[in-house]
């Protein structure tokens, strides 16, 4: 499985790709932190919102 | 060589930042944090609030808190943090009431979210391991204080 996290802030946009999903959400907090509009997709096209990263992180502790 | 000098300059510039933090934040945050995984609802809403707070506080006073600013990330999370452990050394100064260690241990949160974001602690196991933690209650806090009231 693959994780796609999309950015966004002031007309830039950032697309990147982890492959797990605790270094997805990480990467997504400090992305998010920093004022950056952010989602991300999984390889099977779900997406998450920043009220659906507890979920990922779930995802995380499980695939952990 | 010259590439050298600037990576050891580089190193030596986030080790200093590391040691002044632990010297003085890394305890703070700790508490502030393990406080907040022990309160109940109504209590992590305070932590929420005087987060989100300290950011906007911070972020206004260092000027980067304007979304057209033309500053790196890095730039930006180096800023609020220096900001907040400013503030954090002037609120020890004049530290009084019973909520006072409650708002500076916020500040302390929110100075290491903020260094972990700049990637200060990428050599340092157990500050960005506190950093990530900091920041995931950051981030929770944004979220907490952007629902529409009623939801």
């Amino acid at each position: 499985m693959t994780y796609t996290i999309h950015a966004s802030k002031n007309d830039q946009t950032s697309v990147t790709v982890r492959i797990n999903p605790a270094t997805a959400v990480d990467k997504v907090r400090v992305l998010e932190l920093l004022g950056w509009q952010v989602h991300v997709t999984d390889s099977s096209g779900h997406l998450f919102t920043p009220l659906d990263f507890d979920r990922l992180s779930s995802l995380a502790c499980a695939t952990a | 060589m010259l590439f050298g000098w600037f990576r050891s300059k580089d190193a030596r510039d986030r080790s200093r930042l590391i040691k002044k933090d632990r010297e003085h934040l890394e305890a703070r945050a700790r508490h502030f944090l393990k406080s907040f995984l022990k309160a109940d609802e109504n209590g992590k809403a305070q932590f929420y609030r005087v987060v989100e707070d300290a950011v906007q506080r911070c972020q206004a006073d260092a000027g980067v808190g304007q979304p057209s600013t033309e500053l790196e990330d890095e730039q930006v999370a180096r800023a609020t943090s220096a900001e907040a452990m400013k503030i954090l050394l002037a609120l020890e100064n004049n530290e009084a009431g019973s909520n006072a260690a409650f708002i500076i241990d916020a500040y302390a949160t929110v100075a290491i979210a903020y260094h972990r974001a700049a990637g200060i602690y990428s050599e340092d196991k157990p500050m960005q391991e506190l950093g990530t933690a900091a920041v995931h209650l950051l981030t929770m806090a944004t979220s907490y204080t952007r629902q529409p009231p009623d939801s």
